[in-house]
């Protein structure tokens, strides 16, 4: 479960990079690197949210086992 | 855009008709009809330079409204991206805190953390989908003014 929860804050730390990255090229007025690195930061998202729900079921069971 | 510039050709052309035939009529010793078709030629030039005038303005126009769209969109797809990267820090920092807790054996206090981290996560992923569709429409939108 603490792994669960370790993988979920790394993906969000690199989806939020990526983010970052795209604002950083969207306002430069190159959109194409910005849209790259938008796909990439959706990708990590997606995987972190799934992770998230995932650790979040696991901490519910374990609760409930106490 | 193209049916303005064809007009203001063929008010060029009625121009040097009128000015080839005011030419002619001089040299015939003909200078009342000469005048006249002076006096055309200087109206059918005048109406050319005013349609000229008024496409160059369309045009600029045109392509200052697409620039101006183009760099708010610019702007408000920089926002989304801070405001999805705020979130996911957020559930990032939660998800931190619930790992710490559940090593300590602070189960409650680590399934608060994981409850919090889930709404960040899902807010996180929502602005994520939205920066995304914001950045594909910045890339789409010079081939749609072509």
């Amino acid at each position: 479960m603490q792994n669960a929860h370790a993988s979920a804050a790394e993906l969000h730390k690199l989806a939020a990079h990526a983010h970052r990255t795209a604002a950083e090229h969207n306002e430069r007025g190159d959109n194409e690197t910005g849209n790259w690195h938008s796909r990439r930061a959706l990708e990590y998202s997606d995987r972190a949210y799934a992770l998230a729900q995932e650790a979040h079921a696991k901490s519910g069971r374990i609760e409930t086992l106490k | 855009m193209n049916d303005s510039h064809r007009k203001a050709a063929e008010f060029h052309d009625l121009a040097t008709h009128a000015h080839f035939l005011a030419a002619e009529r001089h040299g015939k010793q003909d200078h009342l009809s000469g005048h006249e078709y002076s006096r055309r030629a200087l109206e059918h030039s005048n109406r050319a330079h005013e349609m000229a005038e008024t496409t160059r303005r369309n045009e600029r126009g045109a392509a200052e409204t697409f620039d101006s769209k183009v760099e708010e969109e610019s702007i408000m797809s920089k926002e989304t991206h801070t405001t999805a990267a705020y979130h996911h820090e957020r559930a990032a920092k939660s998800h931190r805190a619930a790992a710490q807790q559940s090593s300590t054996g602070a189960h409650e206090a680590s399934q608060q953390h994981s409850a919090e981290a889930l709404e960040h996560s899902k807010k996180a992923d929502d602005a994520s989908k939205l920066a995304h569709q914001e950045s594909a429409q910045l890339v789409a939108a010079p081939v749609l003014a072509k």
